[in-house]
């Protein structure tokens, strides 16, 4: 048997479907694996080695006697700390929330128990979700198994760090800024953050409820639009949730006819390996028959401080009980965000909430009357070590400097409140991933994991596991 | 902004998220930017008195039409 630890959630649903490998030697492979890489990348805070392999074992008896079962059915998965599972602790990446026990459990992981999914732990996250980088002061940061002085991103760290060292075949992450694109690129996999509203946020932990979604993290586009198909869709228990039906598309082998929008978001700082990168994605889209067009997206700071303004509020508002009686149990840094929330004022934050709704339409109108799907970076240079970005734990006037330079290109999108899909298109010198964002009209998720199953498939991706340190 | 609007501002934060350590230069660098934004002429003003803040999902609804999706999504 090949290492399974190296095949990608479709492979793995087909093999077990064909009875090529059966759960429980996945999941020992996984555990095995998680054992060996752990000290190294922090993914995981908490294993969940015993209920883990009692899962795979009966879903591998489930698949014996010929029992119906999902799509999903013994795939070990494990997901970012903030999704509540009845009877098991929720932390949250926090001290505050370390001994938190759920009640009930999150409709997306009710969806994929249902699908057959097993929990092989809590990966850790960015404290409360806050952080591009995945710094966390009470775990500590999550690595990059590519280089480990080099950030994950975040805040969904553990997430982007377990799925590329090979620990688990998907999971998910959450994003109000960038939380799932920012770790997908960085660490080298496949991310889509979803519409807002069409994934369920029931039992999730709330950062920004205007901006916050749910979304799947997985080696590939196609294992990507394989999770969405199990969480996404309306839920009774989350009025926010659309009712709108949920299209998961097909590989298609052609483009042609599709529109990419190709925007000026790019700026001084965007690095030579990565405008390279981009010019060779945007090759391949061509080679593939979709026609490249010019696009002008409002500038991308302004949306970004917009997209600031609303979640810093939003989560002061969320956090104010507990920076008032128990401040001394945030880290430094995330207390002093959450205090310049409390520091804006309501006028500005109803502003920024109207202006959206206009900003938005204008997008709808004019960008995507062009285009089908606009194409821009994630991050505009190769991922940098946590030394350069988390010079400031302690929250100083650093901090918002960058924080706007990481999101500089995923906030706007949240703030819009629009789909976005980071897809893994090359690497740097040093073999860091460099990872693009593909952006569709609200609701089009359909859209954007098309042209990015179509891009994976030309371009030839491969998995690929990087080497445990010596 | 007023320097002793700031100031209070800073001392009633402080209060409410459990003093100490309160970082004023990132406080006023906060309120400065809020009113930077503020003056900012990015859209139409009137056009603001037809929106209210319930209305972002259902904006997103409609603007998705009744067929989500353009050629990418066929």
């Amino acid at each position: 048997m090949n290492d399974v630890a190296s095949w990608t959630l479709t492979e793995v649903a087909t093999a077990l479907r064909d009875r090529t490998v059966s759960s429980v030697e996945l999941t020992s492979a996984l555990l095995d694996r998680i054992a060996a890489w752990n000290g190294v990348v922090n993914a995981f805070v908490a294993v969940e080695a015993e209920t883990a392999l009692a899962a795979a074992k009966a879903a591998d008896a489930a698949r014996a006697a010929g029992q119906p079962i999902g799509p999903l059915a013994g795939i070990p998965l494990a997901h970012k700390d903030m999704y509540d599972r009845a009877g098991v602790v929720t932390g949250c990446g926090s001290r505050i929330r370390a001994g938190h026990v759920a009640t009930e459990t999150a409709t997306v992981m009710a969806r994929l128990e249902a699908a057959g999914a097993l929990h092989l732990g809590r990966l850790n996250m960015s404290e409360f979700a806050l952080g591009p980088t995945g710094l966390n002061a009470h775990h500590g940061r999550a690595c990059n198994p590519w280089d480990p002085a080099v950030v994950t991103g975040g805040s969904s760290s553990g997430s982007g760090a377990a799925v590329a060292a090979g620990l688990a075949y998907g999971a998910l992450g959450s994003d109000t800024g960038g939380s799932i694109r920012l770790p997908s690129a960085i660490c080298g996999i496949a991310g889509l953050k979803p519409t807002q509203g069409r994934v369920s946020r029931h039992g999730v932990m709330p950062l920004s409820f205007s901006q916050d979604c749910v979304g799947p993290m997985a080696p590939t586009v196609e294992d990507v639009a394989l999770l969405y198909g199990v969480i996404a869709g309306a839920d009774p228990k989350d009025p926010t949730a659309s009712t709108r039906p949920v299209t998961v598309p097909k590989v298609r082998s052609r483009l042609d006819g599709v529109r990419i929008g190709l925007s000026d978001w790019t700026g001084a700082d965007f690095d030579g390996l990565t405008a390279s990168a981009h010019a060779d994605a945007r090759r391949i889209l061509e080679g593939l028959g979709a026609t490249v067009v010019s696009v002008e997206m409002p500038d991308p700071m302004a949306l970004g401080e917009l997209s600031n303004v609303v979640a810093m509020t939003e989560a002061a508002a969320i956090h104010m009980d507990w920076l008032s009686t128990r401040p001394e149990d945030y880290g430094d840094q995330v207390r002093a965000r959450l205090r310049q929330g409390l520091t804006v004022p309501a006028a500005l934050y109803l502003r920024a909430i109207q202006m959206r709704t206009v900003l938005v339409g204008r997008i709808v109108e004019e960008v995507f009357g062009r285009c089908d799907v606009v194409m821009l970076p994630v991050l505009p240079f190769v991922p940098p070590t946590s030394a350069e970005m988390d010079g400031d734990p302690a929250g100083g006037a650093a901090v918002p400097r960058m924080v706007a330079v990481m999101a500089r290109f995923t906030r706007p999108i949240s703030y819009l409140g629009l789909p976005g899909l980071s897809v893994p298109i090359g690497r740097s010198h040093g073999n860091l991933p460099i990872g693009m964002q593909l952006v569709g009209r609200p609701f089009d998720e359909a859209g954007i994991l098309s042209v990015g199953m179509a891009f994976e498939r030309a371009a030839g991706s491969k998995r690929l596991l990087p080497a445990l340190p010596a | 902004m007023d320097d002793s609007v700031t100031r209070a501002w800073g001392a009633l934060i402080d209060r409410m998220s459990g003093g100490g350590d309160a970082d004023a230069a990132i406080m006023a660098a906060q309120l400065e930017r809020a009113a930077t934004l503020l003056d900012r002429p990015a859209i139409d003003p009137g056009s603001l008195f037809t929106l209210e803040p319930s209305s972002y999902p259902a904006a997103l609804d409609r603007l998705a039409g009744s067929d989500a999706g353009g050629e990418a999504g066929r």
